[in-house]
């Protein structure tokens, strides 16, 4: 049995302090008359910004990738990556949120609370090293999910996506669940590294119980992700919930998923090579297919974003598929670029909508150009990203992806991503014509209220451009974060 | 003399997990979904504890008693949500919960 140092808690000091200012906003909202909207934005900002310190400096206090805790965490680049990047998501979602939480009339304690505690989550998931902890934490981030998909509680639509978006999270995580408890029975370990070491073992017995496990932890894992055909919830959910929400799930939680599953299936799963590569191939084609024909015919703006974020899944599966460093690091670039011209979509989406969910719909960005240039031309960068073309970071991107899966010799999914690509250009141009070629009845500008909100689609727009201009910085950066690792497969 | 092996247990909690499962997808009344939800979490504990058995280790045990507190968390807020579902429509039948269209 291996003991663990009283000095080793300290190592996961920037998850307490998240989790702490969460709890902390919990209390403070729901004492006396609550927490100001502005006070609580503050306040969580505060927090994530601790949070980013200390993750920066924990790293340097630990030695890089061996585990801490009995085996349950480990502190290596790849955490540091995807935790850096959770914390940026979720203080652009604060600036996203402020002036909805505001207008919405809802107390603001919770909302951030939740927030910050589904990060906590996020943070702690990437450090998993066990499917203990790794399953507690996925846990913490989707049941915080929920309450915030219904967050507004007196909307019946933001009601219904928090139902769905619960009975469909919480069968997923069912399944997942019994897979680990069937990988459990062929292995006897839940720690992933001596996960990998059992199952090279059993692949060779032909092993029905470790077979079933890991296919059904793929499954809950794709639920996750919203890879098609496992993504049902997703487009009611995207538009019922919350817009800074569903930003924050498309882009945060979709990150933190992708993360889990890359660790799972590289560190955990690395002698069943072969077998799950069919099936992320498999469901990578079908969600780049399946997402991008039902987003042709989508009037509502956040619908069409729920499907292009299915295609997306598709696409990023293409790095988990090449299982290379390559597939790697690409993985780790596009969902950086994918995070912030996402969350750039939606923060528009979110200054678009005058009321709780008006503005959501295509015809709404008529004359946009003309009213809003500034908005029209950050929509402009983040649809050209989401489609893949340059100068932005979402074409290196793709790039990336498509070479990684032709490296590792999956060519034919490659051409789908490509052939499904030039589809996706059809509905993402859809809004730019509006913007840009039809006029509108009114003409007034559309006021730019709420500053910070306005900041924040400026960054991501800035920073979508830089991505595709200086690629490389951010491609060494991904790099550098998976040096240090022992990864099984590379 | 009979003798109950782990494979009898794996049986009978692939029984519970397919019941669950079927419960969930099928089942229109959110209380009987949430109890399916159970039924499903605690068909993965029957697992958990029968390997754990098996190869004398604690670590299913110990990831059982977790399973236990989440599913009471997740049972809150699933419950937390159909009240809120009853404020707004006054039922707890999902059929009702149909303005999104999937």
């Amino acid at each position: 049995m291996t003991s663990i140092a009283p000095q080793e808690f300290w190592l996961l000091l920037p998850e307490m302090v998240l989790a702490i200012f969460g709890m902390a906003l919990l209390v403070a909202g729901t004492t006396g008359r609550g927490i100001g909207s502005r006070m609580a934005a503050m306040a969580s900002l505060v927090g994530v910004g601790a949070a980013t310190i200390l993750v920066v400096w924990t790293q340097g206090q630990a030695t890089l990738g061996v585990p801490i805790l009995a085996g349950m965490f480990v502190l290596d680049g790849f955490a540091l990556y995807w935790k850096v990047l959770f914390l940026v998501a979720t203080a652009l979602t604060v600036f996203l949120s402020a002036r909805f939480i505001e207008e919405g009339g809802y107390r603001a304690g919770e909302f951030y609370s939740l927030l910050l505690l589904a990060t906590t989550g996020m943070m702690l998931m990437v450090s998993g090293f066990n499917l203990l902890s790794i399953w507690i934490s996925l846990e913490l981030m989707a049941l915080s999910s929920y309450i915030l998909a219904g967050y507004f509680k007196h909307e019946q639509r933001s009601n219904e996506a928090s139902l769905k978006y619960f009975v469909l999270g919480a069968l997923s995580s069912g399944i997942l669940l019994y897979g680990i408890s069937l990988l459990y029975g062929a292995t006897s370990t839940l720690a992933l590294p001596d996960l990998s070491r059992s199952l090279s073992v059993a692949v060779l017995h032909g092993d029905l119980l470790s077979a079933v496990g890991w296919i059904l932890l793929a499954v809950g894992l794709f639920f996750k992700v919203s890879a098609a055909p496992f993504h049902v919830w997703t487009p009611d959910v995207y538009v019922g919930a919350p817009t800074p929400v569903t930003g924050y799930l498309a882009v945060a939680s979709k990150a933190a998923s992708f993360a889990i599953l890359v660790r799972i299936f590289y560190q955990g799963l690395a002698p069943l090579v072969i077998d799950w590569q069919i099936v992320v191939a498999a469901v990578a084609t079908l969600s780049m297919i399946w997402g991008n024909i039902a987003a042709l015919t989508q009037t509502n703006v956040k619908r069409m974003l729920a499907y292009s974020s299915i295609a997306h899944a598709g696409y990023i599966l293409m790095g988990v598929l090449a299982a290379n460093e390559t597939g790697l690091w690409a993985l780790m670039f596009y969902l950086l670029a994918y995070s912030l011209f996402t969350l750039g979509a939606f923060g528009t989406v979110i200054l678009l909508e005058r009321r709780e969910y008006a503005g959501e719909t295509l015809s709404d960005y008529a004359g946009l150009a003309r009213r809003a240039p500034f908005l029209a031309a950050s929509m402009l960068i983040f649809l050209l990203a989401l489609t893949g073309l340059p100068p932005t970071g979402g074409f290196f991107g793709k790039v990336y992806l498509f070479a990684a899966a032709i490296e590792a010799g999956w060519t034919w999914v490659a051409v789908v991503g490509v052939l499904t690509s030039a589809i996706s250009l059809y509905y993402y141009m859809a809004v730019v014509v509006q913007m840009y070629l039809k006029d509108s009845d009114a003409t007034t500008p559309i006021p730019m209220r709420a500053p910070g909100l306005v900041a924040a689609i400026g960054f991501c727009a800035v920073v979508t451009v830089i991505l595709g201009l200086l690629p490389g910085v951010f491609v060494d950066l991904a790099k550098s974060s998976i040096l240090p690792l022992s990864w099984n497969l590379l | 003399m009979f003798e109950i092996t782990t494979n009898h247990y794996l049986v009978l909690s692939a029984m519970l997990f397919v019941i669950g499962l079927v419960g969930i997808l099928t089942r229109r009344n959110m209380i009987v979904v949430l109890m399916s939800i159970e039924l499903v979490l605690n068909s993965v504990n029957l697992n958990l504890a029968a390997f754990s058995y098996q190869y004398s280790d604690l670590t299913g045990q110990i990831m059982g008693v977790f399973v236990i507190a989440v599913a009471a968390g997740e049972a809150a807020i699933g419950l937390a949500i159909l009240v809120g579902l009853y404020r707004l429509r006054g039922t707890t039948s999902l059929d009702h919960a149909s303005e999104l269209k999937g």
